[in-house]
């Protein structure tokens, strides 16, 4: 035989473990996805209705100057912010991330790129690849918090409303289903108004006003939904690469247990063959 | 019967309520504003204070909110948007 039995013995032992790591994490990271599926759906409600009245509010805009509206002549300098994962093992989130963004880049070839980078894989990646990384968020592990999402957005405010920073860009990971999910890239600021009709509308007290109060809502807002979506998906495809994991784990594990049980009859019916002609050659 | 409208009122966190009323009381920037269907389009600024809701069925239900929230009229349909989770008691 070509493998011993305790070769073979041992390797299932290590498929085994294998399996039931694989199987730990599938579990952990359905666990994860659960919890913070349900938040997705509601802050995604929450985050539509404040998009719809900012638009509207927008829409009737007089001679609103507000920061975080200000349109800059000149759009040569981009913030992107980049959220993927701190660990790997989830199949092609990463990747399809970092695919979408080297399209974009390519894209917007002549303009200078920075990059916020959410994620220990993010981080690793630009640093490879030699962007500047102006700021950089590490170890979330796919937990949503409100701190986190206040850190993030101070520094990109910060950026645009004191920086030389033209517009910020988000690169983050639309969650449809727990199977499918979309890189999607979205401008943050400047904020723009949305083609659409002008209603009338009374206003309490006036547009300027409600639109300055609105603004900081719908940008956390914004901000949390991204992450939370972000952090959806991330555990999502780790729970689907994990359970197919698994299931090749168990594949292999039976081929093996297979194998051995060929081996040990093998060897079986060599000692008899050995016992029996010995008995004859006695005789 | 009077004429109902919808109202959904919103938090970051949860949907607080959502339901077909017909009479709503709650706490604008200028002051109380009460709102009925047909009401003109409007958007509002809201302080805290109480929301006071009068449901079709004949129920009334009182929201006391913490923070600040926006109020859209449209079209009969009224969202109430508050703008941090502990809200409401």
């Amino acid at each position: 035989m070509i493998q011993s039995l305790r070769q073979i013995k041992s390797k299932i032992r290590n498929i085994e473990n294998v399996r039931k790591v694989t199987h730990a994490m599938e579990m952990i990271a359905t666990a994860k996805f659960k919890t913070i599926e349900n938040q997705v759906l509601i802050s995604r409600q929450y985050l539509a209705k404040v998009e719809e009245l900012l638009y509207n509010l927008l829409a009737h805009r007089g001679a609103l100057n507000l920061p975080l509206l200000n349109r800059r002549d000149n759009q040569d300098k981009i913030i992107l912010c980049v959220i993927a994962s701190d660990t790997g093992l989830c199949s092609t989130y990463n990747s399809d991330m970092f695919c979408c963004v080297e399209d974009y880049i390519r894209q917007e070839g002549s303009k200078t790129i920075e990059v916020v980078a959410v994620g220990k894989k993010a981080f690793n990646y630009f640093k490879k690849r030699n962007l500047k990384i102006r700021e950089s968020f590490l170890e979330f592990h796919g937990r949503y918090s409100e701190g986190i999402a206040c850190q993030i957005l101070n520094i990109l405010i910060e950026y645009f409303v004191c920086g030389d920073i033209d517009s910020v860009v988000l690169a983050y990971t639309h969650f449809e289903t727990a199977s499918r999910h979309k890189v999607k890239l979205e401008k943050l600021f400047p904020i723009e108004a949305r083609e659409q009709e002008m209603h009338f509308m009374l206003f309490e007290p006036d547009v300027q006003k409600i639109t300055e109060d609105l603004i900081p809502v719908f940008v956390f807002n914004k901000i949390k939904t991204i992450l939370l979506e972000s952090f959806a998906s991330e555990h999502a495809s780790r729970m689907m690469a994990m359970g197919e994991a698994t299931e090749n784990a168990r594949g292999l594990l039976e081929d093996m247990i297979l194998l051995r049980n060929k081996v040990r009859q093998a060897n079986i019916t060599n000692e008899i063959l050995e016992i029996s002609s010995t008995a004859e050659a006695l005789r | 019967m009077a004429k109902e409208f919808h109202l959904t009122v919103l938090s970051p966190t949860k949907s607080l309520y959502n339901g077909k009323v017909v009479s709503l009381v709650a706490p604008a920037a200028l002051g109380y504003l009460g709102i009925l269907a047909d009401h003109a389009p409007l958007i509002a600024g809201l302080k805290k204070g109480k929301i006071m809701i009068k449901e079709s069925s004949g129920g009334d239900v009182l929201l006391e909110t913490q923070t600040r929230g926006f109020l859209e009229v449209k079209n009969n349909n009224v969202t109430i948007i508050l703008d941090r989770p502990s809200g409401v008691c």
